[in-house]
């Protein structure tokens, strides 16, 4: 007798995948979908997206990064400026609303209400409060910087070959009066908590759903190939704001979301899940990576849930660690920024000055110092 | 009163101008005035100094052939100028090779925050503000020397062009005069008659070299030095 499942292979059987193994030795997780090597690749999503990002950038992928720290802000300043997070800095986005009106801000086709929250004197970003580690000195310095961004988070939409987006959370405050998705709660890093103007919304599975293939066809409309590959975050809840236990309302969240992005595989051929939200809190892994806290995902954690996408997108040989923040200029992108140097290696203006203050102080001091 | 100059390869047109003066006869009577070079101004990021006991140990073997500590050994200076900290070339070409810009200066240029530019400053600034602290920490009196302005055939006035090197440098003196003036420091600045009604230096206080786009000449030293003399006289009016 001959069924469906006899021509399954193993990795579809528990008992031949996970009965009896030890957890880090269950296989198969994840048989990618399409490839992504030679792709130019962009990240955004929330925290856990990080681990990828960093991960493809260290492995000499083609990532893209619209928005790199200036040379001369120094490295261990840098992600608390909110560069080098993700391929522009965006900060966290942590639900499919916030993604979409993200692109639709870009394009110039949403204009949110409240442009900015006043916090310590200064203002802040609603779309992205904790971009710096102080708030912006006015309004418009503020609106300029996120013109600019904006810009680049336009460009990086259009050059991207495949968009890597971690799902986050459904749990959202948004704006009474335009629908405006913000990534925090009014009030607890900048402006002030109104009921009256701030809603609290738990997305459902076929909001994320909507939202997702909105996001999609838009992003489709300046990028028609444009490939995605969705995971989902296995942080738990920080908080909720619904009536459920924390744990309660995470269990729904995560399920909303695994829910949406299993449908938007379903339905596209262009669409990728990556499964590092199963990888770490599956049963039978026994929160084995999970910090203390049961919350914070260990390092080792990561490096599993990396090793596991790396197998099935191994890097080209010989690839290089820099990427260009945009493909090179061409005539379907004039006003495409030329590519940045990898390292500010001094220019010919820079030697001849060089030269110059070593020739003034000779000129003015003597001959005492011996050419380096 | 005993003054010292320390400072970068801008030291240079200050210690020509001085002998200028002093060949001439016009130096004030009652400043004494001595200018050391401590390094080409590249080099000045990186570490080049150690604390001492009273004075600091210069580090960078290049540097300490012309000065090996500060304040030299012998009489202690009743103040130390230090012509350093107001150089912005070294940010501004950064700035410029990343075509990056500030909100307000408009024009091309991806924008950074006055916070990141204010990071980027104090990163530049860090050995020669700390430096700044560990001599005032030994009751030594500083003042700060500005150097020229820019000049308008500076090497990089192409690529950023007037409007966006004039407001990054001032961007970059306006986070060091605060930081400065934090610290009780006070300027001697160069006088604005010396500026074009744009902004850039007059090119009479240009370099003698043809080649040097960025440093005074000692007609510009020379004009320094009567600022720091005045500055000095005033001072010590002020305090008798």
């Amino acid at each position: 007798m001959t069924h469906p499942y006899r021509a399954q292979p193993p990795r579809a059987f528990w008992k031949s995948t996970i009965a009896g193994k030890h957890p880090l030795d269950v296989a198969d997780w994840y048989v990618k979908r399409f490839l992504i090597d030679g792709a130019r690749i962009a990240t955004a999503g929330s925290c856990f997206a990080q681990h990828i990002g960093r991960n493809l950038r260290g492995r000499g992928f083609r990532y893209m990064d619209v928005e790199p720290a200036p040379e001369g802000l120094p490295q261990s300043l840098r992600q608390d400026y909110g560069y080098g997070l993700y391929s522009a800095r965006y900060g966290n986005i942590y639900t499919a609303r916030q993604l979409l009106q993200l692109l639709q801000r870009a394009l110039g086709r949403f204009t949110p209400v409240q442009s900015h929250w006043e916090k310590d004197g200064g203002v802040v970003d609603p779309f992205r409060p904790t971009l710096e580690p102080e708030p912006f000195g006015s309004v418009a310095e503020m609106e300029a910087l996120r013109e600019d961004h904006l810009e680049r988070v336009l460009r990086l939409f259009r050059n991207a070959e495949v968009f890597v987006f971690t799902l986050g959370l459904t749990e959202q405050w948004l704006s009474r009066a335009d629908g405006a998705a913000y990534p925090l709660c009014p009030g607890t890093a900048g402006g002030v908590f109104d009921p009256a103007e701030h809603a609290f919304h738990n997305l459902t599975t076929a909001e994320v759903r909507a939202d997702m293939e909105a996001f999609l066809a838009l992003a489709r409309q300046i990028n028609p190939d444009i490939k995605l590959i969705l995971t989902v975050s296995p942080v738990p809840l920080m908080a909720t704001a619904t009536a459920q236990q924390v744990a309660v309302a995470t269990a729904q969240s995560k399920a909303v979301l695994r829910a949406a992005a299993g449908e938007l595989v379903q339905a596209h051929e262009g669409v990728d899940y990556f499964p590092s939200y199963e990888i770490i809190t599956a049963p039978f892994m026994k929160g084995y990576f999970f910090e203390a806290d049961q919350r914070a995902v260990s390092p080792h954690g990561v490096k599993h849930v990396m090793s596991v996408f790396f197998d099935q997108h191994p890097p080209a040989k010989g690839a290089g660690g820099w990427v260009p923040p945009d493909p090179a200029p061409d005539a379907a992108e004039p006003d495409a920024e030329p590519p940045l140097r990898p390292r500010m290696a001094p220019g010919v203006a820079e030697t001849a000055e060089q030269v110059q203050c070593d020739e003034e102080l000779l000129k003015a001091f003597g001959p005492d110092a011996d050419p380096e | 009163m005993r003054i010292l100059i320390v400072g970068d390869s801008h030291a240079g047109p200050l210690k020509r101008g001085w002998e200028r003066l002093r060949a001439d006869g016009g130096l004030h009577g009652g400043v004494s005035i001595t200018v050391h070079p401590v390094g080409a101004a590249h080099k000045l990021v990186l570490p080049f100094w150690q604390p001492a006991g009273d004075h600091a140990r210069i580090t960078n073997p290049r540097f300490r052939r012309r000065l090996s500590r500060i304040p030299p050994s012998g009489p202690r200076p009743d103040a130390i100028g230090l012509s350093m900290p107001f150089w912005s070339g070294r940010v501004v070409r950064k700035m410029g090779q990343q075509d990056l810009s500030l909100h307000g200066i408009g024009g091309p240029g991806r924008l950074v925050s006055d916070a990141v530019f204010r990071q980027m400053v104090l990163a530049d600034q860090q050995e020669i503000l700390a430096l700044a602290d560990y001599l005032l920490s030994l009751d030594l009196r500083l003042f700060v020397v500005a150097p020229p302005g820019y000049f308008r055939d500076f090497s990089d006035l192409p690529r950023l062009g007037p409007l966006r090197l004039l407001r990054l440098d001032a961007a970059y003196r306006a986070v060091m005069r605060a930081e400065l003036a934090q610290r009780a420091v006070p300027v001697v600045d160069v006088p604005e008659a010396c500026f074009d009604r744009q902004g850039f230096m007059l090119s009479a206080f240009r370099n003698e070299d043809p080649a040097d786009t960025h440093h005074g000449n000692s007609d510009f030293g020379a004009l320094m030095i009567g600022e720091i003399e005045r500055w000095a006289v005033a001072r010590a009016l002020s305090k008798s």
